[in-house]
């Protein structure tokens, strides 16, 4: 398993916030790097505007800064579509991996890596949070906006994440990454609350269109060391693409999942379909102009957002729901992220009603003792 | 700047280094000019011993046009080019916005002199209303680059940014091989065109001008039936069907399927959008109560015959 860590050229500090623990933290961790003091984020962005490919320029500069907004919030989802009443910490922005479809090339307003160092009111934050919700399950993780781990070796920020959720059951954190870097979370004592997920794809498209991130078996061997440690893991085949040899590709990497890990360990499955926003598309074109995947047949969905035609998403669902049950079982909770109440009923054959009855259908606890 | 009197045919027109190219006719400038005269005096300077027009291109053009012996001029004193182009610059974005095309004709002015691109980024294309970002800047002097027919186009239908950077991607051959298509469009056809010819080209690897040489492409194109408006509504049409076969094919079936079911003029079967929802809507017309009661016993009927499964999954019988 081959370790692959982000190429930083350069490190800006925030003037406020160079006194932090976690500034000094990342700073000697990313050891003889040129570091530059700045008096705000709006600097950076300022440099980023005047280069050519601001998206990649800024995935290999990073920045450390106090955040003053409020570090956790509902999952976006998507309007008209169903939703899983997830939430997201804030905690660290963007990623120095480079999916060709990735979102955040357009979500964020500045492309450059954001480590969030004010750890204090995270978690005076998070106490807050979980203690107004405290009569319900909760999901929430930190990789929604950027890569779980990509950094940790930089800022160790599972750790404490997982430190702090431990003692804190009825709240699921998930660390969502498509990397191999679980030496930190290897070093911690596992609990059934914290869940280590990983995002897969056929090796082909992983291969062809997320730039800087490892082979999805080398992803597959650090989920089952993780599992081996104790921890329970998830995956999330997000996004499906459709493209020739799509059935092979995928069932191939099924094969290899489960010949690795135990099912019983599995938190959950989501699945999702490529889409993305107009703007997207011209981004992608421009930056990844050899890519062929937005270029299947996409409809502009409820939602505004380009997705496959729908009977082409049903049989690209079906045909991995079939694969995956077939091959770990149908004990796993498979999920969708983002679809329609339609694609649950034809492809999973459930009905839920709302958001929260997603939620409350994959936070139940332990699921396999029953048989 | 001096004000003067000055012959038109004394000021050189073949150097445009200061010009920003225009489009649009001399329309109501010359019947203005004829009643009211010169009231905003061009701009004038010299270049290698000539006298050549910085603004007010057009205004020495039609007075030309209509032989006027003298016309008022502004005599810029000896300046750098970046500096004097500013004063056409500043001079129309005070009674109008840029159009994309002229925006990118500037912007490449500017950069052609020496305008630094940080200076471009920060403090043009905030003026033009456009993102200040490098990437931003390079598109527009990309779009500077397309072949003149185009930007004709572009112009006149006042293509957004967003296809003119598309079009940016096509070689000059498929530019060439598209203009007598985009020319007899509407600018939503236009757009919708360029997308979905760029979008197949990309998506089999071949040419635009290739696909566009294809059998069934080109037995549009030769058809001689067939006027040019109309050769330019088939070609869209099969564009349409190529990137979305699938969705062609649904839709088609399922107008195969309302006809089939025999459904009388005042009831109309409506499809969500993409066929993205799983609801049909039900549109019926009615001027009385006897019709209206007419109408629902005809739903009844239909309600009851198998066929109508085939509107909620057109392909199901294949
Ligand atoms: S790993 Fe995730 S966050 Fe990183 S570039 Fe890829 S899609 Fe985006």
């Amino acid at each position: 398993m081959i370790e692959s860590k982000p190429q930083i050229e350069r490190v800006f500090i925030e003037k406020s916030s160079s006194l932090y623990p976690l500034s000094e933290k990342v700073l000697n961790n990313l050891g003889d790097i040129p570091q530059q003091e700045v008096d705000d984020e709006e600097e950076v962005r300022e440099y980023l505007r005047l280069v050519k490919d601001p998206i990649g320029k800024g995935k290999k500069m990073l920045l450390l800064k106090s955040f003053k907004g409020d570090f956790i919030k509902p999952c976006p989802c998507t309007p008209h579509y169903l939703g899983c009443n997830y939430f997201i910490i804030n905690a660290d922005l963007n990623c120095p991996m480079d999916c060709s479809y990735c979102i955040l090339q357009h979500y964020l307003d500045n492309p450059v890596l954001t480590v969030h160092v004010n750890t204090q009111d995270l978690w005076a934050e998070l106490d807050r949070f979980l203690k107004t919700n405290k009569d319900r399950f909760l999901r929430i993780g930190t990789g929604e906006l950027g890569d779980s781990l990509a950094l940790d070796h930089l800022t160790e920020r599972s750790r404490e994440l997982i430190s702090y959720f431990r003692d804190r059951p009825r709240a699921n954190l998930e660390l969502k990454t498509k990397t191999t870097h679980i030496q930190n979370v290897m070093s911690e004592k596992p609990a059934e609350n914290i869940v280590i997920a990983w995002s897969l794809n056929s090796e082909k498209m992983a291969a062809a269109e997320e730039t800087l991130a490892p082979p999805v078996r080398d992803r597959i061997e650090a989920a089952r060391q993780v599992q081996s440690r104790g921890f329970r893991v998830a995956f999330h085949w997000d996004p499906l693409i459709l493209y020739p040899g799509w059935e092979q590709g995928y069932s191939e990497v099924i094969e290899q999942l489960s010949s690795k890990i135990d099912p019983c360990r599995i938190a959950w499955i989501s699945l999702g379909s490529l889409r993305f926003p107009k703007p997207l598309k011209s981004l992608i074109r421009k930056r990844f102009p050899s890519t062929r995947i937005i270029y299947q047949e996409m409809v502009n969905g409820k939602d505004g957002k380009f997705r496959y035609f729908k009977p082409l998403r049903i049989k690209l669902y079906q045909k991995v729901v079939e694969r995956l049950i077939t091959h770990i079982g149908d004990k796993v909770p498979l999920y969708f992220c983002m679809e329609s109440k339609e694609i649950w009923k034809k492809v999973l054959n459930k009905e839920p009603g709302s958001k929260e009855e997603v939620e409350y259908f994959l936070s139940l606890l332990p699921r396999f003792d029953a048989d | 700047m001096k004000f003067t009197q000055m012959k038109p045919d004394q000021i050189d027109l073949d150097d445009q280094r200061f010009r920003i190219p225009s489009f649009s006719s001399l329309g109501s400038l010359i019947p203005s000019i004829k009643k009211a005269g010169i009231l905003n005096p061009p701009v004038v300077t010299t270049r290698s011993g000539k006298i050549i027009a910085v603004s007010g291109f057009r205004r020495i053009i039609a007075s030309r046009k209509l032989s006027l012996p003298m016309i008022p001029v502004f005599v810029l004193k000896e300046t750098s080019d970046r500096e004097a182009f500013k004063i056409p610059l500043y001079e129309n974005l005070s009674v109008r916005d840029y159009t994309p095309i002229e925006i990118a004709s500037i912007i490449k002015k500017l950069h052609d002199f020496g305008e630094p691109p940080q200076s471009i980024v920060r403090t043009y294309l905030p003026l033009f209303k456009s993102p200040p970002k490098r990437e931003v800047m390079d598109v527009y002097i990309s779009i500077h680059h397309l072949s003149e027919d185009i930007k004709e186009i572009a112009y006149k239908k006042q293509w957004p940014f967003s296809t003119l950077e598309l079009m940016t991607n096509f070689t000059e051959k498929e530019n060439k091989a598209l203009y007598p298509f985009l020319k007899a469009m509407s600018l939503n056809k236009q757009k919708q065109l360029i997308e979905n010819l760029f979008d197949i080209s990309r998506k089999r690897d071949i040419s635009v001008q290739d696909l566009l040489s294809s059998d069934e492409f080109s037995f549009i194109q030769n058809d001689k039936s067939l006027s040019s408006v109309q050769k330019a509504e088939e070609i869209f049409e099969l564009t349409r069907q190529k990137r979305n076969p699938l969705m062609s094919m649904w839709r088609d079936s399922f107008q195969k399927a309302c006809e089939n079911l025999d459904l009388p003029e005042e009831i109309t079967v409506i499809p969500s959008k993409y066929f993205e929802g799983d609801t049909l809507s039900l549109k019926l017309d009615f001027k009385s109560r006897s019709e209206l009661k007419k109408s629902i016993q005809k739903l009844k009927e239909l309600s009851d015959k198998k066929e109508i499964t085939l509107l909620l999954d057109p392909l199901s019988h294949d």
